[in-house]
């Protein structure tokens, strides 16, 4: 269930603050963030919608877009070194080779004018010097890996003659062409049938483990967390509100919005007499956050001190960003994470 | 801001919403107004030339025809602020009533081409299949044919004159707004199924005007504004070929063609009545297409 | 393939037969004696009763019909009653003149407009941005016939840089052979003709390519644009190519598409246009040919003019949809594979 660990810290996110600066007003879609993966290991992410995981995971990737940009005081190192400080040019040799990444959407992240094997080739040789034989008997190396039948005959496809579940292989052949230290997933198997996610994650478990490579994995689905996760982070409007090893986040959860996400899963086994657990409320416009706690107004713990702004605090293995854990662990009942 | 830049109008009603709704169309507007130059520029255009046309007699004391041929082909002074043409004829005087041409028949043909296009819209999109077919394949042949031709076509077996060429560009420009007509009704039709368990026994004509016309206000008033744009550089086309408004109205295209034998001897007549079909034409456009930048939902959002 | 093209060209087809169509019924729908009103006021008795035949309009409609669309399918446009030729070796004689027009601004506006367009997508709204797109409103919008003007006006009488008018200087002609004037004395080896044909074409097709530049400025803009916002334009980027190749390979690549669709409608306008700058010009072309046809009421030739610029565009399109299913294997027939 779990990748090897070593202490070699490989990327360290400190105070990342992504701000999108519209004519509506700002927009902090990343207000705050720190977290750090270390080498092998598989870290989630997790929040709902809207939450900022996706911004979090293009800003690694330093691929966001005006009138977005990530503020100054923000700090990145991978590996080290400082992300944020490298020229356009000196970070292209990153992306794509050191750090990749794998979308959501696999319908529409391939090109649909260029077969799937020059996609990929084109992404050895971008960071390579290699001739374009060479670059292309390594594509169909990387189909055969990910699990691609014929992988000789497919890499001359266009992508719209492949399903779903393979295009989504073709991207994590194209992530992994290069052996990046770091894989970042956002929701790679949300678009995809059910039973394709299984398999889908199944191979990232594997090419994770035989490549011994730390991945990123962006979700809203707890369900992955459990299967593929060392350790967690719990996102919620734009800041990490709890951070943890993942058995202990599941047994006994910090933050109440972890607490009222678990018991908001259906579980195999409930009954209709067990009702769903519905966080009341909605998430906040990311327009104006609100002052203190944010998740406050949704809390049914709440107190007079939520109206101050609560930095993550230790408890136990975990960290919460919650006042309710300013003197130690709090109880609370978490979910059986079956092994 | 600047010029054509898609504006942000949020009032955070979701797509499906709006259609209900019929959209808040004024204070849309006045928003748009606010927010972009395109459209500010455009309209300041469009207002000072409309004022130009209506006011002319009071601007000029000069009768658009008034010939006197001992005064021809002077140059720019106090008393001629353009100049006279080869006929002894105030420019400026000429200029302002050509203006008055243009934005008649602009106008008309404009109103002609959103009315067949409103109409033809509407019945392919509500009768659908055969009917829809038809009219849809009559539309894409006149779209075949530039707008231009067309009217050339026209006049050379009827004659030139100004009520032609309007009609045949109201034709031209029917199609464009059919199509658009159709979209919108063939969409609204769709969720008509979800309002028919309300609207159980809602007539047609009910949900057309209570839906569809509302929502297609916006898009014909763009439409509208970039036809006349269109229709002003083709009548003046027309005019400058001789097949347009005769003499001795007053039109900028035939203008033009007057002078076009006398460019060695009295460049400024080149000059005005071109640079005013320019600022004209540029008007509407950019009067059409910052109000199509700000209204189109695609590219409005709050991210 | 060659079934796509075919099938691609008899609907295309079908359009063209509901416009000739609708020039048939144009004539007829003249009050009065239609022969008549398509006979200049100059003509003799002898020559509105030669139309009169020719229309056939004794008989009735659907023979008339069907004598339109015999004449049609033989390629009989009828004679021009200006020249006394028949109407189809007129416009043969004088078509190179405008395709030489046309093909020079063609080439003009792509190249320009194109890396134009891109670019002001790429640097949106910054500096460059809002000057082309300026540039291409003003440009839409400025008569055609104007600018001819103007510019005939400053390069070749103030500035005397550049030739008046015409094909080539006066006095000087060349051997036919395809009726391509540059083309022709560069076959003929007279590199100096070559060159003075060559002055004489610049003034009118730059500014006859003006107004098409501004359009596909637009155009190129607004798809590139459209195309730089997707998922795959994302992914080429995470993948770590340099920008340029990703606007190269990933943007215009695939903005061209839905562009080069309109190559058949620009045809057309060029088409329009060209009728101004051959009268300005004095250029030996269609437009003129038209033009001058229109003004002396030579009905025939408007309409065999009609018929055929039709099906030229007709033919361009489907050119043009044939070049979009090589470009876009989406589009291949035969190429839409099962999901497996």
């Amino acid at each position: 269930m779990t990748g090897t660990q070593t202490d070699t810290e490989l990327l360290r996110l400190e105070n990342l603050r992504t701000w999108f600066h519209t004519r509506s007003g700002v927009v902090r879609a990343v207000d705050g963030v720190d977290l750090s993966v270390a080498e092998g290991q598989t870290v989630c992410l997790v929040g709902e919608s809207g939450c900022g995981k996706s911004i979090t995971a293009l800003s690694i990737m330093r691929l966001v877009d005006p009138p977005g940009r990530i503020e100054p005081d923000s700090r990145m190192f991978f590996r080290g070194r400082n992300m944020l400080s490298l020229s356009g040019d000196d970070f292209r040799h990153v992306r794509g080779s050191e750090i990749a990444m794998i979308f959501q959407e696999p319908m529409s992240s391939l090109n649909p004018l260029y077969p799937v094997g020059a996609q990929i080739a084109e992404a050895i040789s971008a960071h390579h010097d290699v001739r374009r034989g060479k670059a292309m008997t390594r594509a169909i190396e990387l189909l055969d890996m990910v699990g691609i039948p014929s992988p000789r005959s497919r890499a001359r496809e266009y992508p719209h003659q492949m399903s779903g579940g393979m295009r989504q292989r073709v991207m994590i052949a194209m992530a992994l062409s290069n052996e990046p230290k770091l894989l970042i997933a956002d929701e790679p198997t949300t678009a995809l049938d059910v039973t394709i996610q299984a398999q889908i994650l199944d191979l990232l478990e594997q090419l994770r483990d035989s490549l011994q490579m730390a991945m990123l994995l962006i979700t809203h689905d707890l369900g992955v967390v459990a299967e593929m996760a060392d350790d967690v982070n719990v996102m919620y409007a734009g800041r990490i509100v709890e951070h943890g090893p993942v058995t202990d986040i599941f047994a006994h959860p910090q933050h109440p919005y972890t607490e009222a996400l678990l018991h908001s899963m259906p579980v195999l086994g409930m009954t209709q007499d067990e009702p769903l657990e519905v966080i009341r409320g909605m998430v906040p416009n990311p327009l104006a956050w609100s002052e203190g706690c944010r998740f406050a107004p949704r809390c049914d713990h709440a107190f007079e001190r939520c109206s101050e702004d609560p930095p993550l605090m230790p408890a136990g293995r975990q960290q919460s960003a919650c006042w309710l854990c300013e003197s130690g662990p709090r109880s609370s009942s978490g979910v059986e994470v079956t092994a | 801001m600047s010029v054509g830049e898609p504006v942000p109008v949020g009032d955070g009603l979701a797509p499906t919403e709006r259609l209900r709704r019929g959209g808040p169309l004024v204070t849309e507007l006045r928003y748009v107004l606010r927010h972009s130059r395109s459209v500010q520029i455009g309209l300041a255009i469009v207002v000072l030339l409309l004022l130009a046309g209506l006011l002319a007699p009071l601007l000029t004391s000069y009768a658009p025809d008034k010939i006197d041929l001992s005064n021809t082909l002077k140059p720019p002074s106090h008393s001629h602020l353009l100049g006279t043409d080869e006929l002894g004829r105030d420019e400026f005087t000429r200029i302002l009533y050509a203006a008055r041409v243009s934005m008649v028949v602009g106008l008309a043909a404009v109103a002609i081409s959103n009315i067949l296009g409103v109409v033809f819209g509407l019945v392919a999109g509500y009768a659908g299949g055969f009917v829809d077919n038809v009219i849809m394949r009559a539309m894409d042949g006149i779209l075949a044919f530039p707008a231009l031709l067309l009217a050339l076509l026209v006049i050379s077996v009827l004659g030139p004159g100004l009520f032609k060429i309007l009609v045949a560009f109201g034709i031209a420009f029917a199609p464009a707004n059919a199509r658009l007509l159709r979209s919108m009704v063939v969409s609204v039709r769709q969720n008509e199924y979800v309002l028919a368990a309300q609207a159980l026994g809602a007539s047609h004509t009910r949900i057309m005007v209570r839906y569809v016309l509302p929502n297609a206000v916006s898009p014909l008033i763009v439409s509208a504004s970039l036809g006349m744009g269109f229709v002003i550089i083709g009548l003046a086309g027309l005019g400058f070929l001789g097949l347009g408004a005769q003499p001795p109205t007053a039109e900028w295209g035939a203008m033009l063609s007057g002078s076009q034998a006398r460019f060695f001897t009295a460049p400024w007549l080149l000059i005005s009545p071109g640079g005013m079909i320019l600022t004209a034409v540029v008007g509407y456009l950019l009067l059409g297409d910052g109000l199509r930048d700000a209204l189109d939902p695609r590219l409005r959002q709050s991210k | 393939m060659i079934r796509f093209g075919v099938g691609r060209f008899f609907s295309g087809l079908v359009t063209a037969w509901g416009v000739v169509t609708v020039t048939f019924f144009i004539v007829r729908l003249v009050p009065g004696d239609p022969a008549s009103a398509m006979a200049p006021p100059t003509a003799t008795p002898a020559q509105v009763d030669q139309i009169r035949n020719y229309l056939g309009l004794g008989d009735p409609l659907w023979v008339q019909y069907g004598t339109f669309l015999n004449h049609l399918v033989h390629l009989d446009l009828g004679t021009s009653i200006r020249t006394n030729q028949p109407v189809l070796s007129d416009l043969v004689d004088r078509f190179p003149a405008t395709i030489e027009l046309a093909v020079a601004a063609m080439l003009l506006e792509i190249l320009i407009a194109i890396p134009i367009g891109t670019i002001a997508a790429v640097k949106r709204n910054r500096p460059f941005d809002h000057v082309a797109r300026l540039g291409s409103l003003i440009g839409v919008g400025i008569p055609v016939f104007w600018m001819a003007l103007m510019a005939l006006w400053l390069f070749a009488y103030k500035l005397k840089v550049l030739p008046l008018g015409g094909q080539l200087d006066i006095g000087t002609t060349v051997d036919r052979h395809t009726g391509l004037v540059v083309v022709d004395a560069l076959i003929d080896g007279r590199l100096d003709v070559a060159g003075s044909a060559l002055q004489h074409l610049l003034l009118p097709a730059v500014i006859l390519a003006i107004p098409s530049m501004a359009f596909w400025t637009r155009l190129m803009r607004g798809s590139m644009l459209e195309v730089l916002g997707t998922d795959h334009v994302r992914t080429a980027r995470a993948k770590g190519l340099t920008s340029r190749r990703v606007v190269v390979r990933h943007g215009v690549r695939n903005a061209l598409n839905p562009v080069i669709t309109s190559l058949g409608l620009d045809l057309v306008a060029l088409l329009s246009g060209v009728i101004f700058i051959e009268n300005v010009f004095a250029w030996p072309g269609v437009g003129n040919y038209i033009f001058s046809s229109i003004q002396t009421r030579d009905y025939p030739v408007v309409q065999g003019s009609v018929i055929l610029i039709t099906l030229l565009y007709v033919t361009v399109n489907t050119i043009v949809d044939v070049i979009q299913a090589v470009l876009d294997p989406r589009i291949r027939p035969g190429l839409q594979g099962q999901p497996a």
